[in-house]
């Protein structure tokens, strides 16, 4: 959604933008202090009640705002976010994946990922997978990069994340690599949602602002899954490849760095 | 343990209250889907689409759930 079509002056948008971005974290943090000091079971009925509550936004927002498609577009793609956290949750635990039991919740967001990355209701502001056809060698170049950068976070964070489980080549069966195949794939998944999805509307709302907003989100849910100890990995590469992605508008680089960097991660600690 | 895994790697033998989370909410949504086909006939509103896209993940959650629980209990 451009700015103009929210009807307003710029600096009351930013602020409209603010105050409900402030809102949605402090839901976002309730539900979470609740997932980990009453307990796995209560956070998941908070972030379900968050998940339905946006969908219901959004299905008020087709009806009644005057701003129709692209306030439902971005209200949607913030559902999205909840949506993870109770996925994470609420999924069944295979110790058969290892490291991660519960790392099957990337099957059903990567199918929602995929289905809002296409809907074709959604505004066309998304960035694409593959490069342009006319585009020229830089942006190939920057694409690469990107994904290299996002490897050398991962040696990186292999070696400065604190962990005291086994390698994951301890184990003698090849079950393992399924697991590690899921993890690595949380990665490109989380990419395709937040850079691919939620960030171009939040952009086009809040400018800067929103890829803030987007960036402190996509942050926010790795480390909720992956440990706090990921933290500072997680905002390094999210920082970059939501630059990148807002000034190049192709996902394929930051997709292949986030996919390297848990596939590294993981297999190096 | 490891061994055991081997053997039975996808059995889902103990069920949390938490994994009865999303079906809760997958339902609610399905319902209210319906309502809103009552009401709006075959024409898929703009209002179908945003269920549409909440019901999928968590259909597809269900499935895997209904799946790994169904092959346990025929193993």
């Amino acid at each position: 959604m451009t700015v103009s079509a929210l009807r307003g002056p710029l600096r009351a948008v930013l602020t409209r933008f603010c105050l409900a971005a402030l809102a949605f974290a402090a839901a976002l943090a309730g539900a979470e202090a609740v997932s980990r000091l009453v307990g796995v079971f209560w956070g998941a009925i908070c972030f379900a009640a968050i998940f339905l509550a946006l969908v219901h936004l959004a299905e008020f927002a087709t009806v009644r705002m005057t701003t129709g498609r692209e306030l439902t577009a971005l209200l949607v793609a913030a559902s999205l976010l909840p949506l993870e956290r109770l996925l994470v949750l609420s999924v069944p635990a295979l110790p058969y994946l290892r490291l991660y039991p519960n790392a099957l919740w990337v099957l059903p967001m990567g199918l929602v990922s995929v289905y809002a990355y296409r809907a074709r209701w959604f505004p066309d502001t998304r960035p694409r997978l593959g490069r342009p056809p006319d585009s020229g060698w830089r942006l190939l170049a920057i694409q690469a990069t990107v994904a290299t950068a996002g490897a050398g976070i991962g040696v990186l964070a292999a070696h400065t994340v604190p962990y005291t489980g086994y390698h994951v080549l301890f184990y003698p069966d090849t079950a393992k690599w399924i697991g590690v195949a899921l993890f690595s794939l949380a990665g490109v998944v989380e990419e395709l949602a937040w850079r691919g999805v939620l960030q171009p509307l939040a952009t086009d709302v809040a400018g800067p602002v929103g890829i803030l907003a987007c960036c402190a989100a996509s942050v926010y849910v790795s480390v909720a899954w992956m440990g706090t100890g990921a933290a500072v990995p997680m905002i390094a590469l999210s920082a970059m490849t939501s630059v990148v992605v807002y000034r190049t508008r192709c996902l394929a680089g930051s997709m292949a760095a986030h996919g390297l960097l848990n596939l590294l991660l993981v297999l190096l600690r | 343990m490891t061994n055991l895994l081997i053997a039975s790697p996808l059995l889902l033998r103990a069920l949390t209250p938490v994994y009865f989370v999303p079906i809760g909410v997958l339902l609610l949504l399905l319902l209210e889907r319906e309502m809103i086909r009552a009401r709006l006939g075959r024409y898929k509103s703009a209002a179908h689409r945003v269920i549409d896209l909440a019901v999928f993940p968590l259909m597809v959650l269900f499935l895997l759930f209904a799946a790994l629980r169904a092959y346990t209990m025929l193993r």
